[in-house]
């Protein structure tokens, strides 16, 4: 059970929660329901009427932004996060003393990534309920989404793929995760394997997805986005888009990064875990 | 208990180790003693499993320390002469966290931590956070720590590095009370007399080679060679020096202001009758001792002051 994981109960929970009675924290979980809720209640009960114009106008507004978060933000988070991990430990003195455990070496690995990565799950599930109050208020439908998403705009008016977005999102920020982790056990100072999770994870992450998916996307739709550039910017009716270019649209667009997501934890996981069953390399990183 | 077998470890351009071989029984308190760089830190950390050896062999307990590395961890307790410790934890905190990583069932933590707790005098800093707490106490934290999973052999490299005299003598009262326990203790330490206290074993190893090792009463003897003898005098120190000279079996003799310390080659010294023969001839006797050599003058003897 991963919350049995020592190091998952001392890095991934905040100190109040930790020294938090049963009563204290389901006090807590309760109130960050409520929190959660409150947006979405607002979004889909004093909006004004559901279908009307204007609150439809508002959320398709909002439902980009909110959707950024899983999408952009929490990939170019992540590293941040993971980079200290080891490296951290390793400046402070304290690696020698958590590796002489007896924690196997997939109990620190897998404790190490869950615990820097949780924040990123605790705020991705408070959006969850806002979004789709904003998906329901927005309306849209299959054929607008990917005219959207294959000029970079996040704004998916539809649940599956608003969904999909999120999932290859999260699946791209936990390999960004995995990645800072091994640098991370390379580096001897939390800066090195900051600056160099960075320069690695989210630059070889953006030029292989985003760069190369959209101007792909672009070259490929460019009659479409000559059309997107003259349009009316109070209107929210994008082209129609033919039902195959929106399933090259979707691969240029989505396939990258899912690739990035299933590949880069694939192959780093299992060498970090070798690496890390040599007894001079696991203290020393090598 | 824990056995080395012409231990070599290699870095990428020195060397730290070259060929050590030692053997500690159970409930033996052995002094790592050597000058920085001499190779102490590497040794201890290859028993403690965080090294791999280059050549040789380390065996605690009868396992071999590359071979059965998580079995070892169960048995031995390691105290870096370094260590650093989580912010934001209170010292129940880090001992409970260090229990759950010691695979130490839920329902014995509470008891176990109580314990090492008060036997390094830590009760009352238990809500104490650990960043607030002074150097020796910290030292003892980490001590406790070492403790939480009851291992046989303790590797302590140097417990008591940058404490005062009052924290120095509250960690040797602690590793007097372990050795009771029947621990099998290695501890590497630069303060020679306090070393003297407790160990039944030292070993002096400088530039990565064991210079000397085994009882410490058979190398005092050894290095010592025979009676030494201590004499403060008020006055006529010349002519102490002259009746002293013509005495037999003398191996040295050392005058330093009004005290004079003679060496003998053999045990077999009449102390009496050489006090009676001073003080018949007249000298005033102010203090008439007989010494034993010390560790550090065991190590400045054999050791030859390189740092590697």
């Amino acid at each position: 059970m991963v919350f049995d994981n020592p190091i998952v109960r001392r890095e991934g929970f905040p100190r109040f929660w930790r020294r938090a009675s049963a009563l204290q924290r389901h006090a807590i979980v309760t109130g960050y329901l409520v929190a959660a809720s409150l947006p979405t209640l607002l979004v889909l009960y004093y909006w004004g009427p559901i279908g009307s114009a204007a609150g439809g106008s508002l959320a398709a507004a909002l439902l980009g932004p909110v959707s950024y978060w899983p999408t952009f933000l929490a990939p170019v988070l992540a590293p941040a996060l993971a980079a200290g991990a080891i490296a951290g430990e390793r400046e402070r003195r304290s690696w020698d003393l958590l590796v002489l455990t007896r924690l196997t070496s997939s109990e620190i690995i897998w404790g190490k990534l869950f615990s820097r990565l949780m924040p990123l799950l605790w705020i991705t599930m408070a959006f969850i309920p806002l979004a789709t109050a904003l998906l329901v208020r927005s309306g849209g439908d299959l054929s607008h989404a990917f005219a959207m998403r294959s000029f970079g705009s996040v704004s998916l008016r539809t649940w599956p793929f608003t969904l999909a977005g999120w999932v290859v999102g999260l699946m791209v920020a936990f390999a960004n995760g995995v990645m800072a982790l091994y640098i991370s056990f390379r580096s001897s100072s939390t800066r090195a394997a900051l600056l160099a999770a960075y320069g690695v994870a989210v630059g070889a992450y953006f030029v292989v997805t985003m760069i190369i998916g959209g101007i792909s996307a672009a070259l490929l739709f460019s009659p479409m986005m000559s059309q997107m550039m003259s349009m009316n910017p109070g209107s929210h009716t994008p082209p129609t888009m033919p039902p195959h270019l929106m399933i090259w649209a979707m691969g240029l667009a989505t396939v990258p990064p899912l690739l990035w997501g299933i590949i880069v934890p694939a192959v780093c996981l299992p060498i970090l875990l070798r690496r890390f069953s040599r007894l001079d390399a696991r203290v020393r990183g090598g | 208990m824990l056995t080395i077998e012409h231990l070599r470890k290699d870095y990428k351009n020195v060397t730290a180790v070259k060929d050590l071989s030692f053997h500690l029984e159970k409930s033996d308190v052995f002094g790592f003693i050597g000058p920085n760089g001499a190779g102490k830190t590497t040794t201890i950390k290859v028993c403690a499993t965080l090294l791999q050896p280059t050549e040789g062999a380390v065996y605690v307990d009868g396992l071999d320390v590359t071979k059965h590395t998580e079995e070892v961890r169960g048995i031995i307790g390691y105290m870096p002469d370094f260590f650093g410790v989580y912010d934001d934890i209170m010292v129940w905190e880090y001992l409970d966290f260090f229990a759950a990583a010691y695979k130490i069932p839920r329902e014995r933590r509470p008891g176990v931590i109580a314990d090492v707790l008060e036997l390094t005098d830590l009760g009352t800093k238990r809500e104490a956070y650990v960043e607030e707490l002074s150097r020796g106490m910290k030292q003892r934290l980490c001590l406790a720590k070492t403790l939480l999973h009851d291992p046989k052999v303790l590797l302590l490299d140097e417990p008591a590095s940058g404490l005062d005299p009052r924290a120095r003598i509250e960690i040797k009262e602690l590793l007097k009370e372990l050795r009771a326990m029947g621990k099998t203790i290695l501890v590497s330490s630069h303060i020679l007399p306090e070393l003297a206290d407790f160990c039944n074993k030292i070993g002096i190893i400088e530039q990565g080679e064991m210079v000397i090792c085994g009882d410490v009463g058979e190398i005092m003897r050894k290095i010592q060679g025979g009676k030494a003898l201590e004499i403060t005098l008020l006055d006529d120190c010349d002519k102490a020096v002259a009746l002293l000279s013509a005495l037999p079996d003398i191996k040295g003799i050392k005058q330093n202001e009004r005290t004079i310390r003679v060496e003998f080659s053999t045990d077999d010294v009449d102390t009496a009758r050489i006090l009676r023969t001073l003080v018949e001839s007249g000298l005033r006797v102010q203090s008439f001792t007989e010494t034993q050599v010390d560790l550090e003058d065991i190590f400045m003897k054999v050791t030859r002051g390189i740092v590697s």
